[in-house]
């Protein structure tokens, strides 16, 4: 039988939707949330602990913390230029959060254990938690905060009118063809991590279901996919947002 | 006959095609992210042949060409997979 695989995330338990204030509505916690806050609190609890035992000679965590901020601060100063102090926080937490989100997708229990639930109609296993970035809603999220970054940039670079001049590249006829593109970028970038993060889960369970041996194979496939797949993303934002700055002074 | 019958199943009621939708959509969207993705690398590959000063930023720039191809082969496998599981009816 094969295993089913539901693209939207599922509630974890059918009755504990959080009040939000002022008539908002209800906030369903979903089994992807709960992936979210756990990666959140293990990042910051490493992060914490790093910084309260930093010394001048480093140990094991504050030696691969350093190698990470390293390779970051690499990407970072030769696309932004100007802003790359004060991008840097939000470009790393791109990096850091997307990678160990990825990396954390292939641990035993994520997406197998569960409660049997109704779905389309049919009597499926629905995992307590599940992968934040194989949620379309984390990726759209993260694809927002990017195209932020990227107009921000370019505003504080050339201002209001002198960045759309600069988006529509000095064609009125053609501009809103490129302000069409600027907005295609967020669904861009959302859908190559969406659909790399979830093909991969759907890979590893039929890969699971059908080589139940020779699938560990494809769990290597998914470490360097994870990783290629954080590194794109905060390259692509980069050199947008490189694009969106143009030609400072001081940087080619 | 044969032709007899598939007239009338046509003429009753639509056919669901979308296991064949699904099966063109990550065919056809496998097939030009291959030719991306391939002459990307090979284009790569030329300008190290060249220039094997350059590798760091031929090296970035591919993986950047790269992410961009293989994205499109995602659409069409996120299509696929909506059409397979049934939610695009």
């Amino acid at each position: 039988m094969l295993p089913e695989f539901s693209i939207a995330a599922e509630r974890i338990c059918s009755s504990c939707n959080l009040e939000l204030p002022a008539g908002l509505g209800q906030l369903i916690i979903t089994n992807s949330m709960v992936m979210m806050i756990v990666v959140m609190a293990i990042l910051l609890s490493v992060g914490l602990m790093v910084k309260r035992t930093v010394s001048l000679v480093p140990g094991t965590i504050q030696n691969i913390a350093e190698m990470i901020i390293e390779f970051i601060d690499g990407m970072i100063e030769p696309a932004l230029g100007p802003y790359a102090r004060s991008r840097f926080p939000i470009v790393a937490s791109f990096f850091i959060f997307i990678l160990f989100s990825n990396w954390m997708s292939l641990l035993p229990f994520v997406g197998t254990v569960g409660y049997m639930g109704e779905h389309h109609g049919k009597e499926v296993l629905i995992p307590y938690i599940r992968p934040a970035t194989a949620d379309l809603n984390m990726t759209l999220a993260l694809a927002f905060a990017a195209f932020v970054l990227i107009h921000s940039s370019g505003i504080g670079s050339h201002g209001l009118i002198g960045h759309f001049k600069a988006m529509a590249q000095s064609s009125w006829l053609l501009a809103p063809i490129f302000l069409l593109i600027e907005v295609f970028v967020i669904v861009s970038l959302s859908f190559r991590l969406f659909g790399n993060l979830f093909a991969g889960e759907v890979l590893l369970g039929l890969a699971g279901w059908a080589f139940p041996l020779v699938g560990v194979v494809f769990l290597m496939l998914e470490v360097i996919f994870g990783l290629i797949q954080a590194i794109i993303f905060t390259m692509l934002t980069l050199s947008f947002a490189s694009v969106a700055i143009g030609d400072v002074e001081g940087h080619h | 006959m044969a032709l007899h019958l598939a007239t009338e199943a046509i003429a009753h009621a639509p056919m669901d095609l979308s296991p064949l939708g699904a099966g063109l959509a990550i065919g056809l969207a496998g097939l030009g992210a291959g030719i991306g993705i391939g002459s990307g690398v090979n284009a790569a590959m030329q300008a190290l042949g060249r220039n094997p000063e350059a590798e760091n930023a031929v090296r970035t720039t591919m993986i950047i060409g790269l992410g961009l191809a293989e994205a499109i082969g995602i659409y069409g496998f996120l299509i696929s997979l909506f059409l397979a599981l049934g939610l695009g009816g």
